[in-house]
């Protein structure tokens, strides 16, 4: 097998893996909001779409780890653009928070800025290292 | 910095895609070492050194400031 074809084995493998996580997630959620289970059976159910989850986290530390030095840089600018961006983002939603200008955040509220900070980054760092 | 990459990789006739496979880099470092938009690493300039034997100082130009 060529390294282009593992390359798109792998690409293929964690398509099919986000796609799984996120179905069990999607199932999760609907199965919750239902209310079909109480107790600890409530919790288990919730707890099933994380070891997807850290499948992926493996995944994406494998694939940062087959990068060359120029890409490596390019993801460790992107991801600190990403990380501290959400901070400031979290921080300034928590100020507007306290003068009830925005209701209160949960978790998954994080995500999506998180994911366009990072695209934002990504695209910034690529272009200053291109 | 400035360096003579594209100038030894043309001597060569190597494509950029060959020297990057010879430096386990990819095709887009290459152009980015060669355009001067990424300084190598230090492991990265003693390979490329080898790869054409010569000394890093005869491929690449510190330029102060940069």
């Amino acid at each position: 097998m060529t390294e282009c074809q593992a390359a798109g084995r792998r690409s293929v493998g964690f398509l099919v893996l986000a796609m799984l996580a996120a179905i069990s997630l999607i199932a999760v959620s609907l199965v919750i909001k239902g209310d079909l289970l109480s107790g600890f059976a409530r919790v288990a159910v919730a707890l099933i779409p994380v070891p997807f989850f850290v499948v992926m986290l493996v995944a994406g530390v494998r694939f940062n780890r087959r990068l060359d030095e120029r890409a490596r840089q390019i993801q460790l600018e992107a991801l600190a653009i990403a990380f501290l961006g959400t901070g400031v983002f979290v921080m300034t939603w928590g100020q507007l928070e306290r003068v009830d200008v925005l209701p209160g955040m949960n978790a998954g509220t994080v995500w999506a800025p998180m994911s366009f900070i990072y695209m934002a980054g990504y695209f910034f760092s690529l272009r200053r290292y291109s | 910095m400035k360096n003579r990459l594209k100038v030894l990789r043309a001597e060569r006739d190597w494509s950029q895609t060959d020297l990057g496979t010879r430096l386990s880099v990819s095709r887009q470092t290459v152009h980015a070492l060669e355009s001067g938009k990424y300084d190598p690493s230090l492991p990265l300039a003693f390979r490329i050194a080898q790869l054409f034997h010569l000394q890093i100082e005869e491929i690449f130009e510190f330029e102060p400031g940069s």
